[in-house]
């Protein structure tokens, strides 16, 4: 398992030098214009948008080693590249700075705990909701919960979460005089009722499409595992229905759930730039979208090679929890 | 203790166009609001007043209380020499500036740090600087000391030498030196005549001056903030790039109320970053932040039904959408096409569909928030008619044809109503005559192109300009920003117009200065503009009614003056 998980992390890291070029390169080829213009603006003058290019870093070659094949020797050194300033930025932990100019890591030190928590309060409604629906709506198929169930989850679906998280501030602020603190985002142990205001129900809009998913999917494995004949030879046995669904249907059935809900937390990310933009939480994904639209590249750079390490290491934690949940499963 | 409105305490009043004071009799407090010149009672036919707005009641100004206001982006940083964007709002709280004159309103002077101008001649301004403008208590280890001239020498030689510089163009292309008499003498010498310095210095963008502390040890101005102003020190702790800070009170500020009250009457102001637009509603009509600007006046109207006790106030934007014309290219070369297309633009349209009647008005080559300096609408209605016959008549003179191919780049964008103006625009060209090719591009490609005169003819975004010097400029052969970037004008094909736009940078003397600036937009109509502003809209902003004596009226003038608003909630 050792030498898996060692292999595992050299096989990511792989992964993640090569997104790194990537993202570098698709950055600066892309069609969207100079970032340096953009931030300079409509004021802009030739020396400022030098004075900007130069403060970004934007005034040195892209890469360490330059390759001319028309020019023997073909190779050449340059001394300071925008991706070297980069990666040496990525693990001394500076990160540079953004196109405002502030400090990339001090804005994430300030915005990853709010992602963060949402995406965990997310999570755990995600799986207090869907898992126990799922299997209520298996073990009960085709009965008046499982149509109650399958049509929540179809709605969750098809209802798009901008539309609901926006209802979710209006119709209480109209009927009920009551909105959720919008202004500035509360930490959970400056005052805790005040934090659980602000997060559950952008937690709650953001997991209705990941609990409908985990309810179907957990569904469907239902059914599937409890037409195994272990599970009939559980039940010949005398067992009772509550502790063949629990302790031999449920276990087997989750493998494909817990593999669901770990690529979640990367979709979840895309769905909170908006929850958080109509919650007004300053997090990441509100981060990411305002340097995506202003080609801001040292944050979308850093955030997508960051963003590319956390899915890495929940694909190795959710082929780890694969072993516990199935031992027949064995890595080597 | 008074109960006349804020403003009702202010005169104004005709004093000499060489000496600008702060008079005490103007404001007991050192506030002047003074006609520098010939303006009367400033304003025009054009131009918003001021507007007063209700003092409180039950027995007057309160102390204490927090005012929370909103931005909608980020700010970066504070260091008031390159921060852009949302941050000037809160500078003019911290800081202090010599005086600014208002954009609004021509003829207004704030007199902050300077209590006294004297212009010996054209070219030259001598501040007497004001005492007992103190700095701030603060934890930074700046003593609280008096702004004094080295302040204002130590902050320009720092604009100097930094091109990233708010007010660098300004500096490199018009500030001869800063040079410091005394400590409470400063004198401002420019290059040449040029009559917009006094707008320029005062702006709250760019040009609020810090203690020199913060330059000679090297502390962190984009993150800290410690100045003279009325909210002289930001609370520790809530200072946060996105865009939130909390300014306190500074028991030092130099303003009295007319009663003797040491000002400013709120203990703090904040600003919350709120981008979208439904929470920053909810969160007003809730009482989370205390004032809303909304998108139109239908959604004023909409909250009024909620918040009927909500204070409006109107504020002219001076932003706008232009159609522009590159004319050293053809078809725009020819000053028939480029009046066809002043014909096709029924600029009233735009204002009807758009912010409805009431919301904004059509625009002349200087827009109409910039009062004495734009055409009145009579004028504007002879020299730009909506015409669309004599579009196409225009269009058959020139080329033989009642339709023109032309195309026409823009950007796609959600800058605001850019995506209201464009099936307008398409449409009224289309029915004048033009058979539009749409050259569509994301921001960033546009911003590149526009930036290198690589078009035809664009749409020109949100233009905000403050002064009519830009507008006038989009005329000149070298473009807004004097090296032909983003445009060039007609200028490149008339001399008299090129001098005309040059000439008016020079008239100091502010009734000559907005002469030449009406006389040549005269001029630019007959040769054909090739820059068209459509139209400018108000900003309505609603404030709940426990916020008191809210400074309206004088556009960003008006950030200097939120010292004697205060809050009453009846408590």
């Amino acid at each position: 398992m050792q030498r898996y998980i060692i292999r595992r992390l050299i096989q990511g890291g792989i992964i993640l030098f090569v997104l790194s070029v990537v993202v570098f390169l698709l950055l600066r080829i892309a069609p969207g214009g100079d970032p340096a213009a953009f931030r300079c603006g409509f004021t802009c003058t030739d020396d400022k948008i030098a004075a900007i290019r130069k403060e970004m870093g934007l005034d040195n070659p892209y890469f360490p080693v330059s390759v001319d094949l028309t020019d023997p020797p073909f190779v050449s050194f340059n001394g300071e590249s925008q991706y070297w300033r980069w990666v040496r930025e990525l693990f001394n932990g500076s990160l540079g700075r953004d196109w405002n100019g502030a400090p990339v890591a001090d804005e994430l030190q300030n915005r990853l705990p709010v992602t963060v928590e949402l995406l965990i309060i997310t999570l755990l409604v995600t799986i207090a909701v869907g898992v126990p629906f799922g299997i209520v709506s298996a073990v009960y198929r085709n009965s008046p919960a499982d149509y109650g169930a399958r049509f929540g989850a179809i709605l969750g679906l098809a209802v798009p979460n901008f539309w609901v998280a926006t209802l979710v501030i209006l119709i209480p602020i109209q009927y009920w005089d009551y909105a959720p603190p919008l202004t500035k985002t509360i930490a959970f142990f400056d005052s805790p009722w005040d934090n659980l205001r602000q997060f559950v129900p952008p937690a709650i809009v953001l997991a209705a499409v990941s609990a409908a998913g985990v309810m179907r999917l957990t569904r469907s494995s239902m059914l599937e595992v409890m037409r195994q004949d272990y599970i009939r030879t559980a039940r010949s046995k005398g067992l009772r229905e509550r502790i063949v669904v629990i302790r031999h249907a449920l276990k087997n059935s989750m493998i494909p759930v817990v593999t669901i809900i770990g690529l979640q937390v990367a979709a979840l990310l895309g769905g909170a730039v908006i929850v958080e933009s109509v919650f007004n939480l300053q997090g990441v994904g509100i981060y990411f979208l305002g340097a995506l639209v202003r080609k801001d590249y040292q944050v979308v750079q850093t955030l997508t090679v960051y963003i590319g390490a956390v899915v890495v290491l929940l694909n190795l934690g959710v082929d780890i929890l694969y072993a516990w949940l199935d031992p027949r499963i064995r890595y080597s | 203790m008074s109960t006349k409105s804020y403003w009702q305490r202010f005169e104004r009043q005709r004093i000499s166009r060489r000496r600008v004071l702060a008079a005490g009799g103007v404001g007991a407090a050192g506030l002047a609001i003074a006609a520098a010149c010939g303006g009367g009672d400033g304003g025009g036919d054009n131009g918003p007043d001021a507007t007063a707005v209700p003092t409180g009641t039950n027995g007057g100004p309160k102390y204490g209380g927090r005012y929370v206001y909103h931005i909608e982006g980020d700010w970066g940083t504070i260091d008031p020499l390159t921060s852009v964007g949302f941050a000037p709002g809160i500078f003019p709280r911290i800081y202090s500036a010599l005086l600014d004159r208002s954009r609004i309103q021509s003829d207004v002077f704030y007199f902050d740090l300077a209590e006294e101008l004297e212009q010996p001649d054209a070219e030259t301004y001598l501040f007497k600087l004001r005492q007992g403008v103190k700095i701030a208590p603060n934890t930074l280890g700046i003593e609280e000391r008096d702004m004094d001239a080295a302040d204002v020498k130590s902050w320009f030689d720092r604009i100097d030498g930094d091109e990233r510089a708010v007010l660098s163009p300004f500096a490199k292309q018009n500030l001869e030196s800063v040079t410091v008499t005394d400590p409470q003498t400063v004198t401002l010498m420019t290059n040449k005549p040029y009559a917009y310095t006094l707008f320029r210095i005062g702006a709250p963008l760019g040009s609020t001056i810090p203690p020199r502390e913060f330059f000679e040890q090297g502390l962190d101005i984009e993150a800290q903030g410690v100045g003279a102003g009325p909210f002289g020190t930001i609370k520790a702790g809530s200072f946060s790039e996105s865009g939130g800070i909390v300014a306190q009170r500074n028991p030092n500020y130099y303003r009295t109320a007319d009663n003797g009250d040491q000002l400013p009457y709120l203990d703090e102001i904040e600003a919350v970053r709120i981008s979208d637009r439904q929470p920053r509603r909810v969160s007003f009509l809730d009482g989370q932040i205390d004032s809303y600007t909304a998108e139109d006046r239908a959604e004023v109207d909409g909250l009024l039904d909620d918040v009927s006790d909500a204070l409006v106030t109107e504020t002219a934007n001076n932003t706008y959408i232009a159609f522009n014309m590159h004319p050293e290219k053809a078809p725009w070369n020819d000053e028939k096409i480029r009046k066809a297309a002043g014909h096709a633009l029924n600029r009233q349209e735009f204002v009807d569909l758009i912010v409805g009647p009431e919301g904004g008005r059509p625009n002349g080559l200087v827009h109409w928030p910039l009062g004495d300096f734009a055409l009145s609408p009579e004028e504007l209605e002879e020299l730009q008619p909506y015409d669309p016959a004599r579009s196409r008549e225009l269009i058959k003179e020139a080329t033989g044809e009642d339709s023109i191919d032309i195309k026409v780049m823009y950007p796609v964008s959600d800058i605001q109503f850019h995506d209201k103006h464009l099936p307008i625009f398409l449409s009224q060209m289309a029915e004048a005559g033009f058979n539009i090719e749409e050259d569509v591009r994301d921001f960033g490609n546009w911003l590149v192109n526009y930036q290198n005169l690589e078009y035809d003819a664009s749409l020109s975004l949100n233009q905000v300009y403050e002064t009519a010097e830009i507008p006038l400029d989009w005329h000149s052969v070298n473009g807004p920003q004097g090296d032909r970037n983003f445009g060039t004008g007609i200028g490149g094909l008339y001399p008299e117009i090129e001098a005309a736009i040059a000439d008016t940078k020079t008239k100091t003397d502010p009734d000559e200065h907005i002469a030449a600036v009406l006389e040549t937009q005269r001029m630019i109509y007959e040769k054909g503009p090739s820059f068209l502003p459509i139209m400018s809209w108000t900003a309505f902003t609603l404030y709940h009614s426990y916020v008191k004596n809210v400074p309206t009226g004088l556009g960003a003038t008006g950030l200097y003056l939120w010292n004697e608003a205060y809050i009453d909630k009846g408590e």
